[in-house]
């Protein structure tokens, strides 16, 4: 069977989120100031910005969680952008980062993150490590993040941001990375709880569908290259096996469920003309 | 001897008129490789600006160019060899990216930073022409003829370069050519030797100049494609390889083999759970000027077609067995390869691009990647467009298949346009269905363009509307629709009503795919009422959060519903977006903007951010007003007693040529677009009509010239005859060109130039026959009212665009009627005004001449 597949191998963080004493306060720019200055080497210029973005952020509803907030406030962005455009880490922007891709902006990265709805101990695959920025807040919120790049240089300059920081933010160290053609996920490591794709696509890739376990999230923008939609995509498989897939839209909250047909089992073809003759000769029968 | 030298002046007019249009269509050309093809009208505004700045700036210095106008003439034509070099290089290095215009409020200064560049070469052009005007103001027919017919054969020109040379490689001969204007204006007149001589000095300066500008442009003028191109990001991929490369006016192909390409529009979920797994390697990335990539895809092996099921375009062929199919554009080919696989007996394919024709069918790698798919026995390719292949053929076909053709070619930064789509018309989807069996079906897909939904009931509109024109008594019991949520959207029209036994066919492979019915001939209505959904939209489009969960489908089923009640005005009127049905007079598929909510479209524009090409339009159209303010207003404040007062008639030459530089643009740009889908494509009907109209209206200038008729009779003549043509173009150019359409391109090119001439003839008289008339009795009016007119022309060229958008041509027209009748009848009174009685054109020329040495 295609979906269904719950044996995961046992991981282990290299270091466990869910042990931390302290996450940054959340109800005073004062106290998060004092908080951030004392347990991160983050600097006061770009706490303040994030802060003000971070209100933005909860006016616009792109967050409405407190740990998801609080991940947000945590991630250092400017790390992640590229030197010339270090000082506008927190405008309300993508920004180039090379190689003819872009860092997205505060808002999107939020609301994609909050749709997610990423647990502790949930496996998160990202398709599309880019500045590496994204996955950085997933690591604040999972233990288990895997994310995937296309571009080769890419991988390796992200590569060697995440190892310069990982002394100060020891979580990312729980971020495993590979440089390969996101369409196929990550088998190894397969199923996931959360998928988030960063790249746009004109269809789900069924490899992403069939990684992703009962319940699971998927967050993936779909449409030709002139304008996608970030959709979110959630899988329910009932106890008799049946499937279904709720499609919504991330910003204007239009939702819908779809019921995938069921079918036996992995490598069958399924034939829509024999369903169809099938009915046909059915009827013929009855009459 | 005198007129000797002023033809070596007026060659030197001819050759730098051909080099200015040339180089700005190959900056556009740059654009469309390098950034953003849309940029296109951006380029002709910025053209214009010099023209105007030029015409400015001529006007305060009217009086010392007069004293030595060699001087001006031999320094501008050298100074624009290396201008357009560096132009050219130094545009390269700006570092626009349209991905972020609107999130990066400083992409805006890159933007005006164009202007300013590109703006240095038009402008030492300008000066060099307007010199002429004044130098030559005894012979401006003859110059005006030169002049345009340099600015026709440019058109052709750089087309023919463009078979010949790279995008990169364009600028160069330009170089050249304007070298060759500047050699000519070397030649000095010696009253001793009574012959014009050279001057050494003088031809060693001009030849050194050009030569290192080539130099220069050998070693940086290549264009330097954007990082946000798509065709940036193939080349990116590990196991990426180009396999195809070749250029020509149609634009840059290049191909590229990689793994990493996936395509399967509208694919249905349902796929993962009932399929193995995707097929391997299945593409190729085709870029058109490095905008894509179209998938061409390979012959699958019989075990990784199954996908092909799970796509909308599968629906048509649940209906219908072994059909005759007809493709109107090949794409990538997924269409035919499907069409196959479902088991059409025949599969004929329109598509009009000889490059991708030739590369699929003439390039073993491609024979061989497709295995032969143009060569299957069951496939036949027409070339030529899809409308002049359904409107000329007496075939009948079972299904015509329209599949994600409005997407082909666009990129993240580019959005959606706004150019004339004459596939997506009422008169071109009657067309399709005149093509279709009795029993046949139309299959339409798009993409759902949300938040709030546009494109979908627009092509319902459409559709519609053609049912009417073909007299459908229930057109409601002929559309089937489907869509996938978020995804794609498709439209089955059938010939015939549909059968109860079709919709439930469709409809179980809707529940088979997990795509919704959105109609259905019998679909009970939604629980939510129109009226809440409206209002919806209505919020949502104000940036307010919607207060219901709106679903497209539920808007879908009421726009054909009230569409097919009669209830469409009331519809067009309440919905958010402009979603008249698109004709061939209003043939913009793309334009959802209604003019009044402008405002909010900005304001929300980061939501609305595919809109954007429409806000761009209304952008240029305020920039060009503002340069044209300021072009009218800074001679008029700078020369106010000398230009007003005790002057009677300032205003009127000025209203005079304003209406001139809008109207001759309604005229052109109309001409441009319509012939756009006669000429099958925008390339050929732009050279043509641009070559046609200006050699023509250069003609129509010398005949101007040499009549003795008063001025008066001349232009009432002249305007007479644009209005008749125009008027032949309002109420019979469409049936005529429709009955025409199968001809061959060759033909319908001559029969194109035929349509164009009467009016381009007499479109040529009014301009020099007023410039005539204030090189007499105002020449210090000549820079300024050349510069006004060169600077409306801006504006009309963006207004004509705009104003067919909202409007249609047909207004456009009219406007365009009422324009020459204003400047016939400011002409009049100023004449009338004037008092003095009018000698004609033809008595002027071989008057004093500013060229005395």
């Amino acid at each position: 069977m295609v979906f269904g597949k719950t044996t995961q191998a046992t991981l282990v963080p290299a270091f466990d989120i869910t042990q931390r004493k302290e996450l940054p306060p959340t109800d005073s720019y004062e106290r998060y100031l004092q908080w951030m200055l004392k347990n991160t080497k983050q600097t006061e210029p770009f706490l303040k910005a994030k802060w003000e973005r971070s209100r933005e952020i909860l006016q616009r509803q792109d967050i409405v969680e407190e740990r998801v907030l609080q991940a947000f406030l945590m991630a250092p962005r400017e790390e992640f952008c590229r030197p010339y455009n270090r000082k506008n880490a927190y405008a309300d922007a993508a920004m180039p980062i090379g190689y003819g891709q872009t860092i997205s902006g505060p808002h999107m990265v939020s609301r994609m993150t909050q749709n997610l709805r990423v647990e502790p101990h949930h496996r998160v695959l990202e398709i599309g490590t880019g500045s590496g920025y994204q996955a950085s807040v997933l690591a604040e919120l999972s233990n288990f993040v895997f994310t995937i790049e296309i571009v080769p240089e890419l991988t390796q300059e992200t590569d060697e941001i995440y190892k310069k920081l990982e002394a100060d933010y020891p979580q990312y160290k729980n971020i495993k990375r590979k440089n390969a053609d996101g369409y196929y996920g990550w088998e190894e490591y397969a199923p996931f709880d959360r998928i988030i794709v960063t790249a746009g696509i004109d269809h789900i890739p069924p490899p992403l569908l069939q990684q992703l376990t009962p319940g699971g999230i998927m967050v993936i923008p779909v449409g030709p290259p002139s304008g996608q939609t970030v959709m979110k995509v959630t899988k329910n498989v009932a106890p008799d096996g049946s499937i279904t897939l709720e499609r919504e839209d991330i910003f204007h909250g239009r939702r819908k469920v779809i019921f995938v047909p069921f079918t036996a089992g992995k490598g069958e073809v399924h034939s829509i003309e024999k369903d169809l003759q099938k009915k046909d000769s059915g009827k013929k029968e009855q009459k | 001897m005198r007129t000797k030298l002023s033809s070596f002046r007026l060659a030197a007019l001819f050759v730098l008129s051909v080099t200015l249009i040339a180089y700005e269509l190959a900056v556009m050309r740059t654009f469309a490789v390098g950034s953003w093809s849309n940029f296109g009208a951006m380029v002709i505004s910025i053209a214009l600006l010099g023209y105007g700045l030029a015409g400015t700036l001529l006007t305060f210095l009217e009086a010392r160019i007069r004293k030595n106008a060699d001087t001006w003439l031999l320094v501008s034509a050298l100074l624009l060899t290396p201008a357009m070099a560096a132009a050219h290089i130094v545009a390269q290095w700006v570092p626009f990216n349209p991905l972020l215009i609107t999130m990066d409020s400083t992409q805006i200064l890159w933007i005006a930073s164009y202007y300013v560049v590109y703006s240095v070469p038009f402008f030492i052009g300008a000066i060099f022409i307007g010199v002429s005007f004044i130098a030559f103001r005894d012979k401006i027919h003859q110059l005006y003829f030169w002049n345009m017919l340099g600015s026709g054969i440019g058109g052709f020109f750089i087309l023919g370069l463009m078979y010949v040379l790279p995008p990169d490689r364009l600028v160069g001969p330009l170089v050249l050519l304007a070298g060759i204007a500047a050699y000519l204006c070397t030649l000095e007149y010696r009253w001793e030797l009574r012959t014009p001589i050279l001057n050494p000095w003088k031809v060693s300066t001009v030849g050194l100049t050009s030569l290192l500008s080539v130099v220069v442009l050998l070693v940086a003028g290549d264009i330097r494609v954007s990082d946000f191109k798509p065709i940036s990001y193939a080349r990116q991929f590990p196991d990426s390889k180009q396999v195809y490369h070749t250029y020509g006016p149609l634009g840059e192909f290049d191909a590229f083999q990689s793994s990493f390409f996936h395509f399967a529009p509208g694919l249905s979920d349902n796929a993962s759970s009932n399929i193995a797994r995707m097929p391997q390697n299945a593409y190729l990335g085709l870029y058109i000027d490095g905008d894509g990539p179209i998938g061409i895809m390979r012959k699958l092996k019989p075990g990784e077609e199954a996908y092909m099921n799970y796509l909308p375009m599968a629906a048509p062929y649940r209906l219908l067995k072994q059909p005759k199919v007809l493709l109107l554009r090949l794409g990538g080919g997924i269409g035919a390869f499907s069409a196959l696989h479902h088991g059409a007996k025949q599969v004929t394919v329109v598509e009009n691009n000889p490059y991708l024709l030739h590369m699929l069918k003439r390039d073993p790698y491609f024979r061989e990647f497709t295995d032969n798919l143009l060569y299957d026995p069951r496939v036949r390719v027409v070339q030529t467009e899809p409308r002049a292949f359904t409107g000329s053929t007496k075939e009948r076909f079972d299904l015509v298949e329209i599949s994600l053709i409005d997407s082909i070619g666009l990129s993240s930064a580019g959005g959606y346009p706004i150019t004339e789509n004459f596939i997506y018309t009422a008169e071109g989807i009657r067309s399709y269905l005149s093509c279709l069996e009795p029993t046949g079906v139309l299959a339409v897909t798009v993409w759902n363009r949300l938040n709030p939904p546009r494109n979908v009931p627009k092509l319902f509109s459409t559709i519609v509307a053609a049912l009417k024109m073909d007299g459908a008594a229930h057109p409601e019991k002929q559309i089937f629709v489907f869509d996938l949520l978020l995804s794609t959207a498709t439209v089955l029209v059938k010939k015939s009503p549909f059968e109860p036994k079709e919709i439930e066919t469709l409809l179980e492979f809707c529940k088979k795919m997990s795509f919704t019915p959105c109609f259905y001939p019998g679909k009970p209505d939604p629980g939510r009422t129109f009226d809440e959904i409206l209002e919806g939209y209505d919020k949502q489009m104000k940036g307010g959060t919607a207060t219901t969960d709106l679903l497209p489908e539920e808007l879908y089923q009421y726009t054909v519903s009230w569409l097919t009640q009669g209830k469409e005005r009331e519809l067009y009127k309440r919905y958010v977006f402009n979603i008249d049905p698109a004709t061939d007079d209003r043939p913009y598929y793309t334009a959802y903007v209604k003019p009044a909510s402008i405002p909010l479209v900005v304001k929300n524009l980061k939501d609305l951010s595919e809109e954007w090409g429409y806000i761009l339009l209304v952008a240029t159209f305020l920039v060009s007003l503002l340069f044209g303010a300021l072009i009218i207003a800074v001679p008029a404040i700078g020369r106010w007693e000398e230009l007003f007062q005790h002057r009677k008639g300032t205003l009127q030459v000025l209203v005079y040529f304003s209406c001139l530089g809008i109207a001759y643009m309604l005229v052109e740009i109309f001409l441009i677009q319509k012939l756009s889908f006669f000429l099958e494509d925008p390339i050929f009907s732009t050279s043509v009509v641009i070559t046609a109209m200006l050699v023509l209206s250069g003609i129509g200038s010398l005949m101007s010239g040499r009549s003795s008729l008063p001025r008066n009779r001349l232009l009432t003549l002249a305007v007479a005859g644009i209005s008749l043509s125009v008027l032949f173009y309002i109420f019979l150019l469409s049936p005529v060109l429709d009955a025409l359409l199968g001809a061959p391109l060759l033909v319908k090119i001559l029969l194109s130039i035929l349509f164009i001439a009467p009016s381009a003839f007499f479109l040529g008289m009014p301009f020099p026959t007023g410039l005539s008339y204030v090189s007499q009795k105002r020449p210090n009016l000549i820079p300024w009212a050349w510069g006004v007119n060169g600077c409306l022309s801006v504006t009309g060229s963006v207004l004509a665009r705009l104003a067919s958008v909202s409007f249609g041509y047909r207004l456009v027209l009219f406007g365009a009627i009422l324009l020459y009748l204003l400047a016939w009848w400011m002409f009049q009174s100023l004449t009338r005004e004037d008092g003095s009685k009018d000698t004609g054109n033809a008595n002027l020329e071989g008057s004093d001449s500013a060229l005395t040495t």
